[in-house]
């Protein structure tokens, strides 16, 4: 079920309306049977491997408390479920095809058959979101592992687990703050479920006017390589930088809206990305339930950055690699995260070089040199996001170099043309101007606006414009809806 | 964010205010909630007008011609290809014109459905304005306009109806009628009755002329549809929000369709079509100045006979390339199992309805002192090659100049280098193919070389020459 879906806008008024009215000792049940619901609405069988798994890792972590002499060997166990279940899933048939690619390399030199093609490779459906549930239960047993109180309660672990507005695209939850959250009686809080409305809202603007929109332009371009002009491959990429953003923190958005109307808070994953100021800064930005996740469970148990600056950066290099192939099992991905991983170690030999330098560093401190390097990241964030998205390493490489040679434009640059994502993306600049720019960063001409009575909105004055709102979303929807990009994850 | 403040502030507004006060806040409250209203209403039309949103919908009813498009209308277009466009005073899909003539101008009307409307593409791109610059191209003091009379889903009856109401208004000189490959199937009524097919239809009177029927027309003028479109005809003439509003109700309608029937349903079978086909009650129907048939077509329908001799058997079997298996308008609609034979029977079936059409529209081509010209126009489908054949006769025996441009688009279509349809209609590409045939087709006309000689040349035509077929 898509949160832009017309099954979610009949599903969630349901879920939302059973949970308040229901007494507050049912609300739980009713969450999870939700979840449950929400999930095997795409495949049914799928909702008993989940099931599943949130059973093992619940006895798994009960294991690991009880048992603390042995409890590395159940989180060793632990591990090996969850990892290998991901592996099953997600990587079997990259591994098998690699190796099919290998032997089509090497078999020809020792006049050997080659095997058949149709042998290698499994008839197998990704569960959606089997990544985030792997990567939460692993934190679950490393944490519980760590000294941590595991999750008595089942219902409360399988409702951590499948809890709906997070379930398939993450924000990765950190057990800790869901269970203080479930500790308390849900109390029904006007102004976060207001506020969650609007995150509601919010998501849904970004995903169906301005994701949904910009997806063709991406898609002719990265279709159409070798095809295109200077523009196109331009037009291209800056449409895919946006829609990932947009996608993703739409979906994000909606999904912590939806646990918000429930009287719940799942973590932040956005932060102004494309205002990062260097390669570390946008990691702290972009989704940062991910980020963090890589650096507790993997960077910093390969011994992180309190160690031999070859061995940091080998740390470094090692996480993002893996972070790239976690997005995806595809070369491209490596490469994408080999890219980043390399961005990094740059990023702080650079900062090294500048702590060593006084006049770098005082013209570091100036706006000009700011601007700068919010400029440098955004380029190179881009480049990132060519090897993300193009489905094979030549076909990226075609299109950066298209970026840079001069040639007519025929095939992306009359799409745009043609496209209302301009005008949704000057709507979405002012609203993010006039409101989220507020919550990043304290502006007096911006709290003068803010102070203004017109901005103390009653509720007939507010249901007009969330009116607005939907009216626009659904003005500016395409014929075509895409997916979430991050479903395949 | 801002949504967090006013709850707090109401509360601790209301905890201290007396009741005469909480009165006049109510109604502070109330203005606010209309400006508001007023103000996103507003907001969303200067948006939905910057991004051309909510401006799918240009044609309204017309008691007499079925639907008209609407005047002065800004119409985007996203269903196939791109343009933003406006309709002209008149509901041309064209700039404007004086009724009067200017001195020393010919005047070309290009008469026919949305193949001629052109939507898809800019204006500038269609047919019609290429023909024109193609045709005032070298020479200064020889002025052509190429007026485009097209409207979307017009049939052959409409069309003539268009002539006789506005065409004839600006004293053109030719009459262009493009006709689509299976037009003639769309002459007779349709089941069920939609916005689209409810028009009104012509059948053959006993002395062969024909009859004008309403009844489909105001069947559906009846209905619960119809209603709303008339309540709402203001806001569909003006309002973009209402327009965004109106395709998402569709959306959702056809999503609904979809769910309960799994999978819609278009047109009606040829069966059905035969079916429909009855005769109106008295008071619906209105007999023609212009439009008869050849007299061998008399007794039609029990009578098959064809203009210009022999049956619709003869010619469906004369046509070696007469389409077998259907894939074009009527695919999977036939409970037969034999569209294409059916096809080509129909056509020929019907054809003398069409005829007549024809012949009403060079009769009043002729008594507005112009002349009608037929331009078969391409298909992206399965050619209908026995109403080309058809029409081909009608044309010649009434001694209409006629001209087939689908052969150098199948040539085109056959090599595969560009994309002449974008699904039915002309792409860029295709507009320009149908210009470089169309020119000189249209440069050796008696009447444009009369034109041509009479107004000072000073150089030879760009055109080059074209030899009649």
């Amino acid at each position: 079920m898509l949160f832009n879906s017309i099954s979610y806008l009949i599903f969630f008024p349901l879920v939302l309306l059973c949970y308040w009215i229901s007494p507050a000792r049912f609300r739980r049940p009713i969450l999870l049977a939700a979840s449950y619901v929400f999930y095997m609405s795409w495949i049914p069988a799928y909702g008993l491997l989940i099931g599943e798994l949130t059973a093992v890792n619940y006895l798994l972590a009960l294991a690991i408390d009880r048992f603390g002499s042995q409890s590395r060997y159940w989180l060793l166990a632990g591990l090996v479920v969850n990892l290998g279940t991901l592996c099953y899933f997600k990587y079997t048939n990259f591994l098998l095809k690699s190796v099919l690619d290998g032997l089509t390399f090497i078999l020809p030199f020792f006049h050997c058959p080659m095997p058949a093609s149709e042998s290698f490779g499994l008839n197998v459906i990704l569960p959606l979101g089997i990544s985030f549930f792997a990567f939460e239960f692993i934190h679950y047993l490393t944490d519980v592992y760590k000294g941590d109180k595991p999750i008595a309660n089942a219902l409360d672990f399988g409702l951590f687990a499948a809890f709906f507005p997070s379930q398939i695209a993450g924000p990765i939850k950190r057990y800790q703050d869901f269970m203080h959250q479930l500790a308390e009686v849900p109390v029904f809080d006007r102004d976060l479920f207001h506020r969650g409305f609007v995150l509601l809202l919010q998501g849904l603007f970004k995903k169906v006017a301005l994701s949904d929109n910009l997806a063709p332009l991406s898609n002719a371009g990265f279709a159409a390589t070798g095809q295109l002009g200077t523009s196109d491959c331009w037009i291209a990429v800056a449409a895919f930088t946006l829609q990932i953003y947009f996608d993703f923190s739409g979906y994000t958005d909606m999904g912590r809206g939806s646990a918000m109307m429930l009287g719940y808070t799942l973590p932040d994953n956005f932060n102004f990305p494309y205002l990062a100021s260097s390669l570390s800064d946008f990691w702290k930005r972009w989704h940062i339930s991910l980020s963090t996740w890589l650096r507790d469970y993997l960077y910093v148990p390969l011994g992180g950055g309190r160690c031999q600056k070859s061995r940091k950066y080998r740390n470094l290099l090692i996480t993002m690699l893996l972070g790239g192939l976690w997005h995806g099992a595809a070369w491209h991905f490596v490469a994408w995260g080999g890219f980043h991983g390399l961005g990094l170690i740059a990023n702080h030999q650079w900062d090294d070089f500048v702590g060593r330098t006084p006049f770098l560093q005082k013209f570091h401190a100036t706006l000009p040199a700011k601007c700068l390097c919010m400029l440098a990241t955004l380029f190179l964030v881009v480049i990132g996001w060519v090897l993300f998205r193009a489905d094979t390493l030549s076909q990226a490489l075609s299109l950066i170099a298209g970026l840079f040679c001069p040639a007519p434009s025929t095939v992306v640059a009359p799409l745009l043309a043609s496209s209302p994502v301009l005008s949704a993306l000057g709507v979405y600049c002012l609203y993010a101007l006039l409101f989220s720019l507020r919550s990043w960063r304290t502006l007096p001409w911006l709290e003068r606006i803010h102070s203004q009575p017109a901005f103390a909105l009653t509720l007939p004055s507010r249901a007009c414009l969330y009116a607005g709102v939907v009216l626009a979303v659904i003005g500016f929807a395409p014929p075509q809806p895409s997916p979430f990009i991050y479903f395949q994850f | 964010m801002f949504i967090s403040q006013p709850a707090t502030l109401e509360k601790k507004t209301q905890a201290v205010t007396p009741p005469a006060a909480l009165q006049r806040r109510r109604w502070v409250v109330l203005a606010q909630g209309l400006t508001t209203a007023v103000f996103v209403i507003l907001s969303l039309e200067a948006l939905f007008a910057a991004a051309g949103l909510g401006e799918q919908e240009f044609l309204k009813r017309d008691g007499e011609l079925g639907f008209v498009p609407m005047e002065g209308k800004h119409v985007t277009w996203r269903k196939e290809g791109f343009s933003r466009t406006q309709f002209n005073s008149c509901g041309m899909s064209d700039r404007e014109y004086s009724l009067d003539k200017p001195a020393g101008t010919f005047r070309i009307a290009v008469i026919g459905d949305s193949m001629v409307e052109s939507l898809q593409v800019d204006r500038s791109q269609s047919f019609c304005r290429l023909v024109e610059q193609e045709l005032n191209k070298g020479n200064p003091e020889r002025k052509f306009q190429v007026m485009n009379f097209g409207v979307s889903s017009y049939n052959l009856g409409q069309i003539y109806l268009r002539l006789q109401k506005l065409v004839t208004k600006f004293h053109v000189d030719l009459v262009l009628l493009c006709v689509r490959h299976n037009s003639v199937f769309d002459v007779f009524p349709r089941t069920p009755a939609s916005f689209f097919f409810a028009r009104p239809y012509f059948f053959l009177g006993n002395n062969g002329r024909l009859i004008q029927d309403y009844t489909v027309q105001r069947l559906w003028d009846k209905s619960g549809e119809a209603r709303r479109l008339r309540a709402c005809q203001w806001l569909r003439e003006h309002s973009r929000t209402w327009g965004v509003v109106s395709s998402f109700m569709e959306s959702a309608a056809a999503w609904y369709l979809q769910l309960s029937s799994n999978g819609l349903k278009w047109g009606a079978d040829v069966t059905d079509k035969q079916t429909a086909f009855a005769p109106a009650s008295k008071e619906e129907v209105r007999p023609l100045s212009g439009g008869q048939a050849s007299p061998a077509l008399a007794n039609l329908p029990s009578n098959r006979r064809i203009a210009g001799g022999g049956t619709a058997d003869t010619v469906a079997s004369s046509c070696h390339d007469c389409p077998q298996q259907d894939d074009g308008l009527l695919a999977g609609k036939n409970s037969t199992g034999n569209a294409g034979a059916g096809e080509a029977r129909a056509a020929a079936y019907y054809w003398p309805i069409a005829e007549a059409l024809v012949c009403g529209m060079n009769e009043t081509s002729q008594a507005g002192n112009s002349q009608l010209a037929i331009l078969r126009l391409p298909t992206d489908y399965k050619p209908n090659n026995p109403e080309t054949e058809l029409l081909r006769r009608t044309a010649s025996l009434h001694h209409i100049p006629f001209i087939d441009a689908s052969g150098s688009f199948e040539k085109a279509k056959a090599l595969g280098l560009v994309r002449l349809f974008y699904i039915k209609h002309f792409t860029p590409a295709g507009h320009i193919l149908l210009t470089s045939q169309l020119t000189p087709y249209l440069a050796s006309l008696p009447r444009i070389k009369e034109f041509c000689q009479s107004s000072a040349r000073t150089e030879a035509p760009p055109w080059g020459t074209h030899r009649h077929e």
